[in-house]
């Protein structure tokens, strides 16, 4: 994990060494998503989380996150990743998400958080036009693209 | 005659003795008186008794003589007839046939037929009485015979149980000292054996305290060893602790950089400050890589250490435990081996002993062996003393039998009283024979009955096959060969009478047998022989 | 805000809200569950494991859309109690978690 974070760092860092970028590394089962770190509001341990009966397998359940209820959801669910090692320090990644007029505080239960790091819209390919906006290739390998905006649409 | 001649010259010569002397009697008195002178009334006197003697003399004496010789001629000739007669009888007695002497007797004058009646009764009681006792006799002798034969036989297998027994007995010492060798040597083993254990219960005890030591070491090493895996384990938590400092700085770096993307150009320094504290929490990590590393390695030393430690203290234990068991099973082999070879003295010391007291007894049998065997060979005598007595039974049955007796068990009057059937057969040899072979039936001790005619020409015989069995009779006997020169012929036509001939070899069977025959009259004429041969091994039926 | 209280419930190992003016009864059944009496245009009764109490003050973050794309409850928000977060029910619309169904 910290040699996925060191590489995507380095293949992104401008010079100097200082690292920059738009888009929040995570890894979530086998794969490694990019979220954007506009939306991004928070990176913390994965939070204790209360099942709501009957929910899906991608809501994880409700948490509390600074006096705030969050609904957390399974990121690796989300986007289909398939599952990896246990997690040694798994996070909950609080982000906004829907539509920018009526946004929500979400979580996203990750594995990992990786690193920060800059995608450029043009270096992207292929997307469901929904959750994914697409993938590329960060550090040598290929990361899955977000869009948060579209969490929750279309469901 | 002769003593009446000498009845008349004793007579004549009393009285001319007599005269004689009286003669001279006068003479001297008639000398004497001339001589003396004296008066011759002594002469006169004796005149005058010389002729009263004479005249008494003739008529008491002579004249008593006289009817006294014509009383004792008399008597004479009636002695004489009675002493034909008691001659006659006693003849008769001489050749045993008391039945006719009793015949005979009766016309002896009474007393002496009653006496002779008497004594041929008494005789005759007696001479059966000899016939029973000499029956009892062999009898008795038959059965000491048999007991002699069971005792020899027994003595014999006694014998022979005792020399058995003496080569067991000698094999029982034999197998006695050749375990008391064995005892004795096992003894000698089991003390060696005793001594080798104490030893070996030296050394596993010395191993058993070494082995004890090295548990010891064992355990405090693995104390030491569970003293740092203890600290490898609050090295890891600080690691452990590090680390997640170090992820939560990395998570802050993170956090850093998010609020200064969002922060715009004022968070560019911002920026800058998360990146060094991303970077730090990164080298702290690896750092802490490192250290974990390092004491994952060292972890595992110390885990295979203490594993080692742990297999070296279970095998220590192990160890200690056979060697305890070990010492254990020393001890009781030791104290096994000293039973054993207390045992094996005693097994040893006993055996001895068994050995003299086979010893003993092998002499004892011994002893008692020559005991049996004289006793068997005594046992011999005694049969053949029993023989003897059975032999001298047969010969008092064969003085008994030579008396004829009015007994069915008098061989003389059996065959005269066959002898008198046969003679009413005369001139009709079929039925004589068909007669003898009914006789010679009645009679189990009758071997062979038979009846020769005396010419050699005719002879009916039969045998008893009870008593000779399927033996053949030879042809010549069968034709009555030679019978004219056979003993009991020439014995009976002799005597003229019954008689029992002495032993002899049988023609027919060849063992030893007599013969009872009688001579059969006809008109005073000899017209053959009865005869019955009666075989020894019989000779107690009769 | 909303103001008035909320009657606070525990359900399914959820902490539920009701505004204490929809409620007309609360009572205990005989298996120790609650029972709660909502008024209303479709009055319905609620069941609870626990009842926890009214609190006064509740506020409530009534857009849950994201949340009702993968759990499609009726509710009227979400909110924070102690640290806890409390699901604000729809008086009108109760889920089924607090119909007797789905319990503790």
């Amino acid at each position: 994990m910290w040699r996925e974070a060191k590489s995507a760092a380095q293949g992104e860092t401008p010079k100097g060494g200082r690292q920059t970028g738009n888009h929040l590394l995570v890894r979530s089962g086998e794969l490694v998503c990019a979220l954007p770190l506009g939306a991004v509001r928070r990176v913390v341990r994965a939070l204790p989380v209360h099942p709501l009966p009957g929910a899906g397998p991608a809501l994880r359940g409700l948490a509390e996150f600074a006096g705030e209820p969050l609904p957390v959801l399974d990121l690796s669910r989300l986007v289909g990743a398939p599952p990896g090692a246990q997690s040694s320090y798994p996070v909950t990644v609080v982000v906004w998400a829907g539509p920018v007029d009526a946004r929500e505080t979400v979580g996203l239960a990750a594995d990992a958080a990786l690193a920060v790091a800059e995608v450029s819209p043009g270096a992207l390919v292929g997307g469901d036009g929904a959750l994914v906006r697409g993938e590329a290739a960060i550090g040598g390998q290929v990361v899955r693209v977000l869009d948060l905006e579209a969490l929750g649409r279309d469901r | 005659m002769i003593h009446d001649d000498g009845r008349r010259i004793h007579q004549a010569l009393l009285g001319l003795l007599l005269l004689a002397g009286l003669v001279v009697s006068g003479l001297v008195l008639l000398t004497l008186a001339e001589a003396g002178g004296a008066a011759s009334w002594p002469f006169n006197l004796f005149l005058l008794v010389s002729l009263a003697a004479g005249g008494f003399y003739y008529r008491v004496i002579y004249r008593l003589q006289q009817n006294l010789r014509e009383r004792v001629e008399g008597t004479g000739r009636r002695h004489g007839a009675v002493e034909r007669v008691l001659a006659d009888t006693l003849d008769r007695l001489r050749a045993g046939d008391l039945v006719h002497c009793a015949d005979q007797a009766r016309s002896l004058p009474g007393r002496l037929a009653t006496a002779f009646s008497t004594a041929t009764n008494a005789l005759d009681v007696l001479a059966q009485q000899i016939q029973s006792s000499s029956i009892e006799i062999a009898s008795a002798a038959n059965s000491v015979n048999q007991i002699a034969s069971e005792l020899a036989a027994g003595s014999s297998e006694q014998a022979t149980s005792v020399v058995q027994i003496t080569a067991a007995m000698e094999e029982l010492a034999r197998t006695a000292s050749q375990i008391a060798e064995n005892a004795a040597t096992q003894a000698e083993l089991a003390q060696n054996a005793e001594r080798s254990g104490n030893v070996g219960l030296a050394a596993v005890e010395e191993a058993v305290l070494g082995v004890e030591d090295v548990k010891k070491r064992i355990t405090s090493i693995a104390s030491r060893a569970e003293t740092l895996g203890t600290r490898s384990r609050e090295i890891y938590r600080v690691l452990d602790l590090i680390t997640e400092i170090a992820q939560e700085t990395h998570i802050l770096s993170l956090n850093a950089a998010i609020e200064a993307a969002a922060a715009g150009e004022h968070g560019r320094r911002f920026s800058v400050v998360a990146d060094e504290v991303r970077r730090l929490a990164q080298r702290s990590q690896e750092s802490v890589e490192s250290v974990r590393n390092l004491l994952n390695e060292f972890a595992d030393s110390i885990r295979a250490t203490i594993v080692a430690t742990e297999e070296g203290s279970q095998e220590a234990a192990r160890v200690l435990e056979r060697g305890r068991a070990a010492a254990t099973a020393i001890e009781e082999l030791g104290e096994t081996s000293s039973d054993t070879a207390r045992v094996a003295r005693e097994i040893s010391l006993t055996t001895q002993q068994q050995n003299a007291a086979s010893d003993e007894v092998v002499l004892t049998l011994k002893e008692v062996s020559h005991v049996v065997q004289r006793m068997a060979d005594s046992l011999q005598q005694f049969s053949g003393t029993a023989d003897r007595l059975n032999r001298l039974g047969l010969d008092i049955q064969m003085g008994a039998q030579s008396f004829h007796l009015d007994s069915p068990h008098s061989l003389k009057h059996l065959a005269e009283i066959w002898a008198t059937v046969v003679r009413r057969r005369l001139g009709n040899w079929e039925a004589i024979e068909r007669l003898l072979e009914d006789l010679v039936h009645q009679k189990p001790y009758v071997e062979c009955l038979y009846f020769f005619d005396g010419k050699g020409s005719q002879v009916a015989l039969t045998v008893n096959r009870h008593v000779v069995g399927d033996r053949e009779v030879p042809p010549a006997v069968k034709a009555g060969e030679g019978f004219g020169e056979r003993i009991w012929y020439k014995s009976a036509t002799r005597e003229g009478r019954t008689i029992l001939t002495p032993l002899f070899e049988s023609l027919l069977s060849g063992d030893p047998i007599f013969t009872a025959a009688t001579p059969i009259y006809e008109r005073g004429e000899l017209v053959g022989v009865l005869g019955l041969d009666v075989n020894v091994d019989s000779w107690a039926k009769i | 805000m909303t103001g008035g209280g909320y009657l606070l419930l525990r359900r399914g190992g959820s902490l539920w809200g009701i505004a204490n003016s929809a409620v007309t009864d609360l009572a205990r059944q005989g298996d120790g569950a609650y029972r709660i009496a909502t008024a209303g245009d479709d009055p319905a009764t609620l069941v609870a494991d626990e009842v926890l109490g009214v609190v006064r003050e509740l506020r409530v973050w009534p857009n849950v859309s994201v949340l009702r794309c993968f759990w499609p409850e009726p509710l009227a928000g979400l909110a924070v109690h102690d640290a806890m977060p409390v699901i604000v029910v729809d008086p009108g619309r109760p889920p089924q978690a607090l119909q007797g169904r789905g319990g503790a």
